[in-house]
């Protein structure tokens, strides 16, 4: 190298302001050494390398200070990220792909390499029909839910509609009930042989025959029974970003003589653009993998959906289950997800423009709804009367002993005999402490993680963050399990409720972060950097001004986060053990007794828990929103 | 000529001595030699982890735990894991590859386990201690070896047979509204007959299904599996992805009757539900469910000896669970059900024919007719 060089390169490393003190003298050697040595492209990534290493980037072509204000913890930070995304989602997707490149009948750990499985995919002549119907099955659930969720968001949050505070308690409860225990309710009432409604509908049109008129196991029946089901989920993940619309814009738009649709077009819709994105792109992704409505309804139709294949897969039809084949539809599906993601940040690029939280105070506008209002108010009892119905025909069955369908005759049977037998059963009993311990460790360190991600990615655009934190979503819970079995096997944390922990935070990090990133999203960076002019540093400015503002979003992605980890039937069967049995696993061995009465029980009485668990919540967001000056009602 | 110094000879013998001493663990024998000493160790050994298909009816567990302290004198602490039968091989082999095996006593399919020779190694030799140490004290466990298949032993002991069959709805439907036998059922009497027109449920095919195993022995050629498939879809079955979901839709009215696995009915009926089952009087096609004992499990004492108990006395109480009992045991409904029905053939898959594949390719050429 030239002293010429080299003498840029000093100078170069000088513009950057390293002070002349012993330590910083030492950081300028190493990286000047680097410079020295290296040569050509080598010498960029080299000195990148070094400069992260002591806390500074690029950014285009200048260098700057990308320490944290935590201080000297910003590496510590950074390590710590590292190792806990390796150790969650790094190890699992690692031996994902290892699985998938296993020939097809293969165990997991077996030696071979083969594409076999991915050939498989691609040449089944089934795999079209499959793929069909999951995109009918995926877009019309996904059109039914968002429209349902984005609805009843507005309605509630940015409208004067009667008992919205009580509607938003009512869609947190609904979330309460697992999904394979609503498919049942489903079952019960609109199966055509056993439905309740079907039975109703036939008695008030005196109709012919002992079956019908409606049919739940079709497609429609599919997408209307997963789009009501996810409806409640849009809902959560839709109405922070209402809620925190601030009305300026739209009042500007009306002043400037904009009509009502113009504003919802020109103004608000282009607004919620990146929720409505982030809502539209995973529960596309979860509809591609949600599985326990397909299989209950769609095997038995002979409606066959991606998910239901993969787990089909994975259920020995053939003696031993083809894990290789599935993780390769795992690999597929995480791919397919990316692509998504990619899709999603390439359109919302300019974050800022969608920031509609700023330094100046606001305070969101109700829309007046006049006569419109209890329009409006049936609608949404018509839908959590849809939520309600599987809820009641469950709370039925688990009062008689021998299921029949509701009536004035039966009454004579009702009991609460289930109940006192099913709660005394000493593995129902450690299922709860069980459970107990998992409701309240995963869905913490699920939001803690996520909203670590978030804030990385988007308020230091370290966007391959989030990336990582939304990965999983491509991978369907069952290769997942596996994953995290294998992973796990070799280790203590086999089989005890460590292993249901991890597997919950990984499954759940996509959604909260997605919640956390749109509402951080929408928090403009002025804020926090009027903190970081006060002198606060980075840990305060979150305590003080990041958390509080986005605290709604933070209690609906623990929320929601507590309702997934209560209603996931798969990590708790495919993971369990006599040891981490939990309630979700205890209903599915009761239901193989099979006992329909002792599920049904327990069923209710897990639902109630999540009810106190939900008003307890609600009451301290409220608590939240007033004192933020928020209250709508 | 000195090849080696004395020193070294000493710190050799030495070493020798400690690899010795390390390894004596694993070379001693894994089963006591005498029934006490089997007893002496089971009581040290304490626990007990049990791989089972579910936890069974309520109440069972109680009475499995009474009746192994009356026979036993005392009661080890049973770590239950509820699995199904194929999930528990598969999760079983995968403990092996790692070297940490969760279970000390794992039921699973006898063909799996029995019937594959690269699998015999990861499996304990039980026949000979039940043989030597087990028969003579007890009855029970004598007359079932005596009937247990000689490709099953060593290695796995029978405790439920998955016999295929019809379930039916007490109150939508009659015995003699079924076909009686296989031979009825193909030509048109069973469930293609359109008065059954989306009022019956078959299996996926799988382990449980009936249709996937006609094959066995080649009783029924493909072509008129195929067949007979084709024309039970063409009826708009509802299809079960398991045995529960089917006997679930039985009891619940939901259809009339189905094909399918028939253990696990007697539950339902005692609950009230008007469920009943039928068997085939020509043919019976049956999967048998083992008890095995993994090498390296941590309590094999007390593993061989909840074997045995089972065998004498917990049987019945099996039978409960599953709703079926083994066949081998004559005290057993499926037993007493064969007896009164000598024409029936029993088929069952055999370890040449897996090994084969023929299992496999008869279910997959199937499968693909399965919307």
């Amino acid at each position: 190298m030239s002293s010429r060089s080299f003498a840029a390169s000093a100078q170069g490393v000088q513009r950057i302001g390293i002070p002349s003190n012993a330590v910083n003298a030492f950081r300028f050697e190493i990286v000047l050494f680097a410079k020295i040595l290296c040569k050509q492209k080598i010498i960029y990534w080299t000195e990148t390398a070094t400069l992260y290493a002591f806390g500074q980037y690029r950014l285009g072509s200048k260098v700057v200070d990308a320490r944290l204000r935590f201080g000297k913890q910003s590496r510590l930070l950074t390590i710590v990220i590292a190792v806990v995304a390796l150790l969650l989602l790094g190890a699992p997707l690692v031996i994902l792909f290892l699985t998938s490149l296993r020939p097809p009948s293969a165990l997991p750990l077996d030696p071979g390499m083969s594409l076999d499985n991915f050939v498989a995919i691609f040449s089944s002549p089934r795999m079209l029909t499959v793929l069909v119907n999951t995109a009918i099955y995926g877009a019309g659930a996904l059109i039914l839910s968002l429209t349902l969720g984005a609805i009843i968001a507005f309605l509630v949050e940015r409208t004067d509609m009667p008992f919205r505070s009580t509607i938003y308690s009512a869609m947190l409860v609904s979330l309460a009930v697992p999904t394979m225990l609503k498919a049942f309710g489903w079952v019960l009432l609109l199966s055509p042989g056993l439905g309740w409604i079907n039975y109703l509908l036939r008695q008030g049109f005196s109709l012919e025959g002992s079956s019908g008129p409606l049919n739940i196991y079709t497609m429609t029946g599919m997408i209307f029974v997963t789009g009501i089901g996810l409806s409640n989920n849009a809902f959560l993940m839709l109405s922070p970003l209402f809620r925190q619309m601030n009305p300026e814009f739209e009042e500007a738009a009306q002043t400037s003589g904009s009509k009502g649709l113009t504003v919802l077009r020109k103004v608000t819709l282009p607004l919620l653009l990146p929720g409505l994105l982030s809502a539209l792109i995973y529960f596309g992704m979860v509809l591609v993998q949600v599985m326990e409505t397909a299989l209950a309804i769609g095997v038995p139709g002979g409606i066959r959906v991606l998910s239901v294949h993969i787990y089909l897969l994975t259920k020995a039809e053939d003696g031993i289950p083809l894990y290789a084949l599935a993780a390769a539809f795992g690999v597929v599906l995480l791919l397919l997800a990316l692509s998504l993601m990619g899709v999603y940040f390439w359109l919302t690029r300019q974050q800022d423009r969608f920031s509609v939280v700023t330094g100046k105070s606001f305070r969101p506008r109700q829309l007046k709804l006049g006569r419109w209002k209890y329009i409006a108010f049936s609608f949404v009892m018509i839908v959590i009367a849809c939520y309600a119905m599987p809820m009641l025909i469950l709370v039925w069955a688990s009062l008689v002993k021998v299921y029949q369908a509701p009536s004035f005759e039966a009454l004579n049977q009702v009991s609460l005999q289930s109940y006192f037998r099913t709660l005394a059963n000493p593995q129902v009993q450690q299922s709860a402490a069980n459970t107990l311990t998992l409701m309240v460790i995963a869905p913490t360190l699920a939001v803690f993680i996520a909203f670590c991600a978030s804030w990385f990615s988007v308020k230091r655009k370290m966007r391959w963050v989030e990336v990582f934190a939304i990965t999983p979503m491509g991978v369907p819970n069952v290769v997942l399990a596996l994953a995290l079995f294998l992973v796990y096997v070799m280790t203590p944390i086999h089989g005890s409720i460590w292993v249901l922990i991890i597997a919950h935070i990984v499954a759940h990090l996509p959604f909260t972060t997605r919640v956390l990133s749109a509402a951080l999203l929408q928090l403009h960076k002025e804020l926090e950097e009027a903190a970081h002019v006060t002198g606060a540093t980075t840990a305060r400015t979150l305590r003080t001004v990041t958390v509080p503002l986005i605290l709604p979003a933070v209690v609906n992605g623990w929320l929601w986060a507590f309702s997934a980890t209560l209603r996931d039937f798969t990590f708790a069967i495919f993971l369990m053990t006599g040891r981490n049995m939990v309630l979700p696993s205890a209903m599915w061995v009761l239901w193989n007794v099979p006992d329909i009465s002792g599920t049904a029980a327990l069923g209710t009485v897990y639902m109630c828990g999540f009810v106190f668990v939900t008003m307890a919540a609600r009451y301290v967001d409220q608590r939240q929103r007033k004192k933020a000056g928020w209250e709508a009602n | 000529m000195k090849f080696v110094s004395r020193k070294d000879f000493f710190a050799a013998v030495l070493c020798f001595g400690l690899v010795l001493l390390a390894t004596a663990p694993a070379l001693a024998q894994t089963f006591g030699k005498t029934y006490e000493e089997i007893l002496d160790r089971a009581k040290k050994e304490a626990e007990l982890r049990l791989w089972w298909e579910v936890p069974g009816e309520r109440g069972v567990g109680e009475q499995f735990e009474a009746a192994f302290k009356k026979r036993f004198g005392f009661t080890p602490r049973i770590s239950l894991t509820p699995v199904t039968s194929p999930d528990s091989l598969t999760r079983f082999l995968t403990e092996v590859r790692v070297g940490r095996i969760d279970a000390d006593l794992l039921y699973a399919g006898a063909s799996d386990v029995a019937g594959r020779p690269e699998r015999l190694a990861l499996f304990e030799d039980i026949d000979a201690p039940l043989t030597k140490i087990f028969s003579p004290k007890f009855k029970g466990v004598e007359g079932i070896l005596k009937n247990l298949a000689p490709w099953k032993r060593p290695y796995s002991v029978d405790v439920t047979t998955l016999a295929s069959g019809i379930v039916y709805n007490t109150k939508k439907t009659s015995a003699d509204q079924l076909p009686r036998t296989y031979a009825e059922f193909a030509e048109g009497k069973g469930f293609t007959d359109p008065k059954w027109k989306g009022n019956f449920a078959i299996n996926s095919i799988g382990p449980a299904s009936p249709l996937g195993d006609m094959a066995i022995q080649n009783y029924w050629d493909i072509e008129k599996q195929k067949k007979v498939l084709q024309a039970i879809l063409a009826n708009k079955p509802l299809i079960k992805r398991s045995s529960g979901d089917l006997r679930m839709a039985v009891a619940l009215g939901e259809v009339a009757a189905a094909t399918g696995n028939i253990g696990g009915t007697e539950g339902l009926r005692k609950e009230g539900y008007p469920i009943q089952t039928k068997l085939f009087e020509d043919v019976m096609t049956v999967g048998s469910i083992g008890l095995t004992i993994p090498k390296g499990a941590k309590s094999p004492n007390l593993a061989l000896l909840y074997l045995a108990f089972v065998l004498e006395d917990g049987l019945p109480l099996v039978e409960r669970i599953n709703g079926e009992g083994t066949f081998l045991d004559p005290r057993s409904q499926l037993a007493k059900a064969l007896k009164s029905m000598p024409k029936a053939k029993i088929l069952e898959w055999t370890p040449e024919e897996i090994v084969a594949g023929n299992r496999d390719r008869a279910r997959k050429v199937l499968q693909a007719l399965m919307p």
